[in-house]
């Protein structure tokens, strides 16, 4: 018994140690991808792709990490990237990469579904990948470019229109899977973030620039930073950012508002021809900065502001959203797909040529806004 | 030697883990995307009359195994006939489940890794498990079961802030027929798998009642999974879940609470290998107890190991790749019909003749 | 030992009998004890020499103070004048004034007392011998034992005296069902082990077992607890113990009143205690001693220290070489930098760690204390920081070595099975990764489960109830923990539960 124990030990453990470690791979053969660019190949076929990938050369004593740049072409995606291989020691892993960025160009041209589906596929990487669109330069530029604060460009990136949300409200987050949602989705159309460059000082930086408007699978046309905050109060998805407005003076803005919660219901009313979108939005905010003379604890005073308020951001979503249904015709709000999801007879009747349906409806939106406080200071 | 026997509430412990073994990763896979809950409470209800017929076979003939009972009740030749039947199911059923998993691994983790070495891995403990007999694997089902409600629970309270409850809509907009095509499908997998049970029946110990562990199992079992799906669907959204072949991995993949505690579906996949661990030897258990009253042998330890390597070998040969291994998952339901409904029924009518003329 | 041999068999114990005369019983006892110096053979005669007696004894292991006015003394200054009754009656209830006397005629008596250090006496005309006490052999004093200090409660730990030990237990459990069964083992050592329990709690198919396992044993040499651990332990092979052993006299009491058996043997100061649950690995006698929030703390704390010293590595491994994934991103940035000029792989390097951690903790138990200093430096200094400064370890596994070596010393009960699960786990995951991992951990998990200590399950779940729960994972307070373990204990109320009541 025990000597048979001991040769099937043995016969098991040489078939393990003899065939050697199948997925045995050291931390320092793999080159590890912090994020990476899609461009269209030179000769209109095939990509051209640029990776970025961290440079452990230093010791982890000297604090920081440098990048390097790798570029690579080829038939598919993934021969691309397979490609990338001839030029650096070890193979390439993604599953650290935290951003994609796709040239606008090649997203007019060729379908999301269909670029981002290697990636979607591969286990590596992971299925929280931000992917981005380079508005005004080539992708492969805008991943070499620098960025303020952090040594590696595509994580800074990805912190930036992560947090964008809370802050700026200038642009609207979609990771890989819930890009496949989107499409997959009926009656919603796919926002991405856009980037461009901008000067900083002199030297040239990355900024967030927007959002990137698709229609269906194709890249349509771009939402300024500004459009795209009314773009998320129109969508329910804004979570900060501010307020500007003027009582009184007439050239400038001098109040601020912070946003500090918001929520936005949707009403659609059918009358057999047309669809009409009631967009009612509630918005509590911080009153943090006010460069006219208004005593804040006069109810009246504070009343004005938020009727004034209310009146110019009830006119701003509803131009952002006349202009998408004009310039582009799709919906991007997801509108369609509320009531896909909440009112399926309707849907029924709207669904089949709901973009259609959306460029003509009609808009109605309706905005409250309530100052929970003045921050610190109580000027008269 | 005195008999092993396991208490009801080990029992029950068996029975969740035994459903939630392999439809955990593959997070019963259906065509209706957000619906997918409501075909688990559909193949909950459409399951409670066969195990209603289970546990009554089992209290008609307490501390007897359904092989004994095909004999008592059919005499001899087909006694034997039906339980070959069943061993043949039990080690067909561990081999699509140890196949299930060793794609899984290899797809999601290892890609390199070819799956033999993989299978050997979780045959080797399942062999184990299996040796050292039905007490151990009771108590082994306590303390994994136990990892599993947190592993679960977990998960979901960490990605409570990432689920959205509008992936849960619109409800049942899918075509008609969907519904209690998916549930059925639910039904016979895993649900109905618990008809093995039967066959380790002879083990419960004599106090506890057959109707309350089954029911108890189901509807615990029916519960985790739900409330694993529905995490799947709120984190994923619908079209994620459809069409991803290991949702439940892929939902995790997303949890993200601060910066540190990512990338948990490591941690996770042990889940799923430990109740598909379980399974495997409540299979090869069922097939192993069916040889011993086949050939009338003593004890059924000497057999596990035969019968493991059956298994082997035929979840090596059983697919030729993951695409097919899904496709069979469609016809499953049809196929193990005889084994699940049929055949017990035709069992449960000749237990009740049996038990009126005495 | 050839002479010996022989010896044993012309005069074998079993043949020889005592006769009525002094002088042949004498000669007996000389053959008998051939070629050994330490034998003392003294013949006394009383006053007027009538009566002749000779008392033997071994020297160094009698007290010589009672031979001399117990025994001698009496003898020398007796007449003997009317005999009503056999001689050696009379000596015994008139003479000889020592406590524990037992007359005798087997010479396999004879030999098994005289050398556990008391005094035969033969008097002249009676086939009879007398075994007198005169044990005085010199025993370590008592003092606290080194492997099981602990920060408060009885300091007092067992000595290499079996009737010391015992009499340790004895004034602990002043009890009528206190029972302490003396049983010899070993051919040629003739060990005197006892087996002790309280009758009212001890589980008496437990007890039986025992026994039965005990009658297997034929040695000829029984030196310390653990010859016989290893024979009647239900699962020899396995590397956990399923027979617990303590040095303290408080453990050994306190597992009594659960219901369990204690095992002295004559000249080991451990103690063994049965059935022994898996979950006693992480009980300490403290415990019971300390505030039981701070002790149910450092309970959980041991368990999960036994889980990181056994996975640690392993798992390391499994996440640097198989699934980097796992990694958050800023900890993988450092790890593959730290890795990047290492010339080892991984798993490795890991392997090497562990064994030279091994080499260093096996020196500093066996070191004499004073160079104990210099090793921690040459450990600390030379193999941790010089070698991550010279690339040759990745400082990772510094802090992966330190940690298992650390969470070990947490789990002292563990030792045996420790060093080798962790080289089982490791290697496993450096072939399969974190796969490899879990099926590790699950087998090990299935052998805990099925181990058993004298038929019961020793990772036993089964009816987690209410009450048991209170000294397994945590430690209850006492005024709630009203009963025993069931299937150890046969009355299993420790408390009256009125009584704990009014102590609320």
């Amino acid at each position: 018994m025990n000597r048979k124990a001991i040769i099937l030990l043995i016969a098991v453990l040489s078939t393990f140690l003899t065939s050697g470690c199948w997925n045995y791979r050291g931390l320092n053969e793999m080159a590890i991808v912090s994020g990476l660019a899609i461009d269209k190949g030179e000769d209109a076929r095939g990509y051209k792709l640029s990776f970025e990938i961290l440079d452990l050369g230093g010791s982890s004593k000297e604090g920081g990490v440098k990048t390097k740049f790798v570029e690579s072409t080829g038939n598919t995606i993934f021969d691309a990237i397979r490609n990338a291989k001839k030029k650096t020691e070890s193979k390439l892993y993604f599953g650290n990469a935290r951003i994609i960025i796709l040239n606008d160009k090649l997203a007019r041209d060729e379908d999301i579904s269909q670029l981002m589906d290697v990636f979607l596929r591969a286990n590596e990487v992971r299925e929280t990948t931000n992917v981005v669109i380079a508005k005004n330069m080539s992708a492969g530029k805008a991943i070499s470019s620098k960025t303020l604060t952090n040594a590696i460009t595509s994580f800074e990136l990805q912190k930036i229109i992560a947090e964008d949300n809370k802050n700026t409200a200038s642009t609207m987050d979609n990771q890989l899977y819930k890009i496949y949602n989107i499409l997959k989705a009926p009656g919603e159309s796919l926002v991405l973030p856009a980037i461009s460059e901008v000067q900083n000082g002199k030297e040239p930086v990355l900024e967030i620039d927007g959002l990137a408007v698709f229609n269906g699978e194709r890249l349509a046309g771009y939402l300024t930073p500004e459009e795209s905050k009314y773009y998320l109060f129109a969508a329910n998805a804004i979570k900060g950012g501010l307020l500007t407005l003027s009582v009184e003076n007439q050239n400038a803005d001098s109040l601020s508002l912070e946003i500090v919660k918001n929520k936005t219901k949707v009403k659609n009313v059918y009358d057999g021809e047309r669809i009409k979108l009631i967009i009612q939005t509630e918005t509590d905010a911080y009153l943090n900065e006010l460069a006219e003379n208004i005593n804040v604890l006069d109810e009246k005073q504070i009343n004005e502001v938020c009727l004034k308020e209310e009146e110019k951001l009830s006119y701003l979503i509803s131009s952002t959203i006349k202009k998408v249904q004009n310039d582009y015709k799709t919906d991007i709000f997801g509108f369609g797909n509320k009531i896909y999801k909440h009112n399926t007879k309707l849907w029924q009747q709207v669904g089949s040529d709901w973009d259609e349906f959306f460029g003509s409806a009609e808009i109605e939106v309706k905005s409250k806004i309530n100052i929970l406080n003045t921050d610190s200071i109580k000027k008269l | 030697m005195q008999k092993e026997t396991v208490s009801g509430r080990q029992f029950v412990y068996m029975i969740i883990l035994f459903l939630l073994g392999s439809s955990l990763i593959i997070g019963a896979s259906t065509k209706i995307g957000q619906d997918t809950w409501i075909a688990i409470f559909l193949a909950m209800l459409m399951s409670v009359p066969i195990i209603l017929i289970y546990a009554r076979i089992i209290h008609l003939f307490p501390e007897k195994n359904i092989f004994d009972i095909f004999t008592e009740v059919f005499g001899k030749v087909i006694g034997k006939i039906l339980t070959s039947l069943i061993i043949l199911y039990a080690i067909h059923l561990g081999a699509l489940v140890v196949r299930n998993f060793s794609e899984f691994l290899q797809i999601m983790t290892m890609p390199e890794t070819p799956q033999l070495p993989l299978m050997i891995g979780v045959l080797s403990v399942t062999i184990f498990l299996a040796k050292s007999g039905i007490e151990v694997l009771g108590r082994w089902s306590a303390i994994i079961l136990a990892v599993v409600i947190f592993v679960i629970c977990f998960t979901i309270a960490s990605s409570i802030n990432k689920m959205d409850i509008e992936n849960f809509y619109p409800v049942l907009t899918h075509n008609f027929f969907n519904l209690p095509k998916d549930a059925f499908a639910i039904f016979s997998f895993p649900f109905a798998e618990s008809v093995l049970f039967l066959a380790l029946a002879a083990s419960i110990k004599k106090e506890s009642s057959s109707y309350k562990i089954y029911f108890s199992g189901m509807l615990a079992g029916g519960i985790i999974l739900t409330a694993a799906v529905a995490r799947n669907i709120a984190l994923l959204g619908a079209a994620m879940v459809e069409d991803s072949y290991y949702p439940s991995y892929s939902a995790i993949r997303i949890i993200n609470i601060g910066e540190f505690l990512t990338r948990i579906e490591g941690f996770v996949s042990s889940n799923f290998i430990l109740t598909g661990v379980t399974k495997i030897t409540i299979c090869v258990l069922a097939a192993s107890y069916g040889i011993k009253s086949l050939f009338n042998l003593k004890s059924e330890k000497n057999i596990i190991l035969p019968v493991s390597l059956c298994v082997l070998a035929l979840c090596y040969i059983v697919y030729n790749n993951t695409m097919q291994m899904l496709s069979f998952n469609e016809i499953y339901a049809f196929y193990a019909f005889p084994f699940q409904v049929l055949i017990p029924i035709a069992l449960w009518i000749g237990c009740e003749i049996k038990k009126k003329r005495l | 030992m050839n002479s010996k041999k022989s010896q044993v068999e012309i005069g074998s114990p079993q043949t020889a009998v005592l006769t009525t005369s002094l002088k042949k019983n004498i000669e007996l006892i000389k053959a008998l004890f051939k070629d050994n110096d330490t034998l003392i053979v003294r013949e006394i005669e009383n006053l007027d020499g009538a009566m002749k007696y000779c008392i033997v004894y071994f020297d160094g292991v009698v007290n010589s103070i009672i031979i001399n006015e117990d025994i001698v003394k009496p003898l020398m200054r007796t007449d003997i004048k009317n005999l009503d009754g056999t001689l050696i009656d009379i000596l015994i209830k008139k003479v000889i004034l020592i406590n524990e006397v037992k007359k005798t005629e087997k010479i396999g008596d004879i030999i098994e007392s005289v050398t556990y250090g008391d005094t035969i006496l033969f008097a002249d005309g009676a086939a009879e011998a007398i075994i007198l006490n005169s044990k005085g052999f010199q025993t370590r004093s008592i003092n606290e034992p080194e492997s099981e200090k602990i920060l408060s409660g009885p300091r007092e730990g067992f000595c290499e005296s079996l009737l010391l030990n015992l009499s340790m237990i004895r004034r602990k459990v002043r009890s009528t069902e206190l029972k302490m069964k003396f049983y010899s083992l070993g051919r040629r050592t003739n060990t005197q082990a006892c087996i002790c329990y309280i009758d009212g709690l001890v589980n008496k198919d437990i007890l039986s077992e025992l026994y039965s396992r005990l009658d297997k044993i034929d040695m000829d040499g029984v030196i310390d607890t653990n010859y016989i651990t290893e024979i009647i332990k239900d699962a020899p092979f396995s590397l956990f113990k399923t027979i617990g052993s303590t040095e303290r006299p408080d453990v050994v009491a306190g597992k009594l009143l659960e219901g369990r058996i204690a095992v002295f043997v004559d000249g080991s100061p451990v103690v063994l205690t049965l059935p022994y649950l898996f979950i006693e690995n992480f009980q300490s006698n403290e415990d019971y001693y300390l505030n039981f929030y701070y002790t149910s703390f450092s309970r959980l704390l041991r368990i999960f220290a036994f889980i990181l010293t056994v996975c640690v590595p392993a798992f390391y491994v499994a996440i640097v070489a198989f699934h980097h994934e796992m990694l958050p991103t800023s900890l993988l940035i450092h790890v593959a930098m730290e890795r990047k000029n290492v010339p080892l792989p991984a798993a490795v390097e890991a392997f090497v760690m562990l064994i030279v951690f091994d080499i260093l903790r096996e020196t500093g138990i066996r070191m004499p204390t004073g160079v104990g200093q210099a090793l921690s430096i040459v450990g600390a200094l030379v193999i941790g920081q010089a070698a991550v400064e010279a690339k040759m370890i990745a400082a990772p596994m510094i802090i992966i070595v330190g940690i298992t070596g650390i969470t070990n010393l947490l789990v002292p009960k563990l030792n045996t099975s420790v060093i080798y699960l962790r080289f089982f786990l490791l290697a496993l995951s450096s072939v399969l990764g974190y796969f490899g991992f879990i099926i590790g951990v699950s087998l090990i998990l299935i052998h805990i489960l099925k181990l058993r200590s004298f038929g019961i399950p020793s990772m036993a779940i089964p009816n987690i109830k209410y009450q048991n729960m209170k000294d397994i994972y945590i430690r209850g307070p006492w005024q709630k923990m009203i009963t025993r373990r069931e299937i150890i204990a046969q009355d299993n109320i420790r408390m009256n539960i009125s009584g704990g009541d009014k102590n609320e």
